[in-house]
């Protein structure tokens, strides 16, 4: 006669191992996702993790539920001195949610420094944040990839004639500021010829 | 050993028998959706009694509900939602760990994404139970983190 096992369910260990716990969290909204960081060290590693992201973008994009079914308007609101954005959400629109501006420092270039083309990460540069709202701006085309907005700031004065940019995702709060050199013969044209993409083979976005 | 009635594959059924000593039967069709199951039927014969060491007599007549109704291709929205409507969060773990054992794709699935919704809106502390998890952070660091994700806390339930 076989004897049982004395094992019952509280023995046999009921721990989710790590490789599980990836199934669980691809499967959460984002708010959630970037929340859960806090729980313990490797969660935040993994989950800033560019893989574990690019995976997890994948299961959101690929999920056929309500997700595209809650596309939003995005409302540019023009008063006279600030400049307001909106996202409009809901069967009808109703639900109108005001963005916060992320708190970017915009700053005319440090003098000298020419950046052709490239990102420069400012965040750690100690400048006082500008008040983002404060300048008009303009939403390139195509005008969310992924969340991410990208905005074009043309009245900003600068020095060193860049043009700044912020790729900006409302739902996370990351902002990444791009200065682009403006070119001295396209001057007239220029506002019109940059395109904003991702590429899917290198896994990130592209600034043409 | 008696020889089962039926010669076609699609009306045999298989026991399994549970890490308790129970002995549940299904039909071969529904055991094929089972990976670890069918890797064993095909190792040991689907005459004999498969042994499931890590399942129990508490989830098997669960899972096996879940796939009866999944080989006549009526599995629906409601019938997800009706399935772990009266299971707390211990049980739907348990189910998915067994679903994982077994190798039994959907019900995995189904069940990843019935834990996600689960702890969507749970507190970081009843996740670290959860999934049994220390918390490594010093004070620190953690209320840093947290500030930084302010905008992520609000609506989150306090800990059940």
């Amino acid at each position: 006669m076989e004897i049982s096992p004395t094992t019952s369910n509280a023995k046999v260990s009921n721990h989710i191992p790590d490789d599980l716990v990836n199934s669980i969290l691809y499967k959460l909204p984002i708010k959630s996702l970037k929340h859960f960081e806090c729980v313990c060290k490797s969660w935040s590693h993994l989950i800033i993790d560019s893989y574990f992201m690019t995976v997890y973008r994948n299961y959101l994009l690929s999920k056929d539920h309500s997700f595209y079914d809650d596309t939003s308007i995005l409302l540019h609101s023009t008063k006279k001195v600030k400049y307001d954005l909106y996202s409009l959400s809901g069967e009808r629109f109703e639900n109108k949610v005001k963005l916060d501006w992320p708190k970017v420092p915009l700053h005319p270039s440090v003098r000298g420094v020419k950046i052709k083309h490239s990102i420069h990460d400012i965040s750690k540069d100690n400048v006082p944040p500008s008040r983002v709202g404060d300048f008009s701006f303009e939403i390139l085309r195509p005008i969310s990839i992924n969340g991410t907005l990208c905005l074009e700031y043309p009245e900003i004065p600068d020095i060193n004639d860049h043009t700044k940019l912020i790729l900006w995702n409302p739902t996370t709060k990351e902002f990444k500021v791009i200065y682009l050199h403006k070119s001295n013969h396209l001057s007239d044209v220029w506002a019109h010829h940059y395109q904003f993409g991702y590429d899917h083979v290198k896994n990130d976005y592209k600034m043409i | 050993m008696a020889q089962e009635a039926s010669s076609s594959t699609s009306s045999k059924t298989i026991s399994l028998k549970t890490g308790d000593g129970e002995i549940f039967e299904i039909e071969a069709s529904a055991a094929k959706q089972m990976k670890t199951v069918q890797r064993l039927i095909d190792d040991l014969g689907d005459d004999i009694t498969i042994p499931l060491h890590n399942v129990f007599s508490k989830e098997l007549p669960k899972i096996i509900e879940y796939y009866k109704k999944d080989i006549t291709g009526e599995i629906t929205k409601d019938f997800e939602a009706e399935f772990v409507k009266d299971l707390n969060d211990d049980e739907v773990k348990v189910l998915f760990l067994a679903a994982n054992y077994l190798d039994a794709n959907k019900l995995f699935e189904f069940l990843s994404q019935n834990i996600a919704d689960r702890l969507e809106s749970k507190s970081v502390e009843y996740v670290r139970k959860y999934f049994g998890v220390e918390n490594d952070f010093t004070p620190e660091e953690e209320s840093k983190l947290r500030e930084e994700r302010a905008w992520s806390f609000r609506g989150i339930k306090e800990d059940e």
